[in-house]
C-alpha cells in the first residue's frame, strides 16, 4: 500500500526543497530566479503540511496548504507586477543594481 | 513498490528544484520549476491528497508558471542567456551547508521515533477527497476563506495598478 512510506521521507524532501529555495534566494542575483526560489520554499512548506495531514488523518493540513497556494499565487502576481515596473525604470534585472533605496 | 514511486517522484522534484536555481537562462529555470511542481503534484497523490494535487496543477503549474513565463518573455534576456554559470564561493559553501543541514535533519527526524507508524491516525475512505476538504474548509476555516477572497481582490487590483505605465508617470 501507499502507506508504507515513512513520514520522515516526506519531511526530508520538504526540508530539502526549503533549503534549495533559500540557497537560490541568497545566491542568485536575477530577480526572477529569486521569485522562483520563493515559490520553491512555499511548496516545500506545502509538502510538509500535506504529509502531516496524511499521518494525522486530518484534512486541516490540506486546507492550510490550499490557503498557502492561493497566497503564493497572489504574491507571485504582485511581485511580477513590481518586477515589470522596476525593469521599466532600471532596465536591468540584476539585484545588485537596484540599490537606490540604500542609504 | 511504493518506495520506487516515491523515489522517482522525489527525484523528479529535487532535480527540477536544483535546476531552477542553477540555470542562467530564466526561461529554462521556469520550466524546471514547472517540472518540480508537477512532481510535487504526484507526491500529493501518493499522500492521498487528491483535491490538493488537482489544485497544485491548476494553480501552480497552470496559472503561476504561465504568469512567470509571460513576464520572462517580456524582458530582453540576451545578455544573460549564453553566460555559463559562474561558480561563486558563496554558492559552493551554501550548497555544502544546505546538504549538511538536510542530512542532519533527516538523520534526526528518522531516529526520533524509529518505528513511526506510517498509518498514523485512522481515517475514512474519502480522505483528501473534495467532500472531506470542503467540510473542513467551509466549517472550521470559514473566516480565513472569506479573508482570502478579500486578499485575492486586493492582489488583483494591486498588480494591475502597479504594472500600469500611467501610474508611475503621474506620481513623478
Amino acid at each position: 500500500m501507499i502507506g508504507d512510506i515513512p513520514l520522515y521521507y516526506y519531511l526530508a524532501l520538504s526540508f530539502a526543497l526549503l533549503g534549495i529555495g533559500v540557497l537560490g534566494m541568497l545566491v542568485r542575483k536575477n530577480v526572477l530566479i529569486m521569485l522562483m526560489s520563493l515559490e520553491l520554499m512555499l511548496n516545500g512548506a506545502n509538502l510538509a503540511f500535506v504529509a502531516y495531514a496524511r499521518f494525522r488523518g486530518d484534512e486541516a493540513g490540506h486546507v492550510i496548504s490550499f490557503f498557502v497556494m492561493a497566497l503564493a499565487a497572489a504574491e507571485a502576481a504582485v511581485g511580477l507586477a513590481l518586477v515589470i515596473a522596476v525593469y521599466r525604470h532600471f532596465k536591468t534585472l540584476h539585484i545588485d543594481k537596484l540599490n537606490t533605496l540604500r542609504g | 513498490m511504493d518506495v520506487v514511486v516515491f523515489v522517482i517522484l522525489a527525484g523528479l522534484t529535487l532535480t527540477g528544484a536544483l535546476l531552477t536555481i542553477l540555470w542562467t537562462n530564466p526561461l529554462r529555470s521556469a520550466l524546471s520549476l514547472l517540472v518540480a511542481l508537477v512532481g510535487l503534484a504526484g507526491l500529493y497523490v501518493t499522500l492521498l491528497a487528491h483535491f490538493l494535487a488537482a489544485m497544485q496543477l491548476l494553480v501552480y503549474a497552470g496559472a503561476v508558471m504561465v504568469l512567470f513565463v509571460f513576464v520572462i518573455m517580456l524582458f530582453d534576456t540576451t545578455e544573460q542567456e549564453d553566460r555559463p554559470l559562474e561558480i561563486r564561493p558563496i554558492g559552493v559553501v551554501g550548497g555544502l551547508a544546505t546538504l549538511m543541514v538536510v542530512g542532519k535533519f533527516t538523520k534526526v527526524v528518522s531516529s526520533v521515533r524509529p518505528g513511526i507508524d506510517t498509518t498514523g491516525e485512522p481515517f475514512g475512505e474519502n480522505f483528501g477527497s473534495i467532500e472531506a476538504v470542503a467540510d473542513v474548509l467551509f466549517g472550521q476555516f470559514m473566516l480565513p476563506f472569506e479573508l482570502l477572497s478579500l486578499l485575492l481582490l486586493v492582489a488583483v487590483v494591486g498588480a494591475v495598478v502597479v504594472a500600469r505605465q500611467r501610474f508611475w508617470r503621474e506620481s513623478k
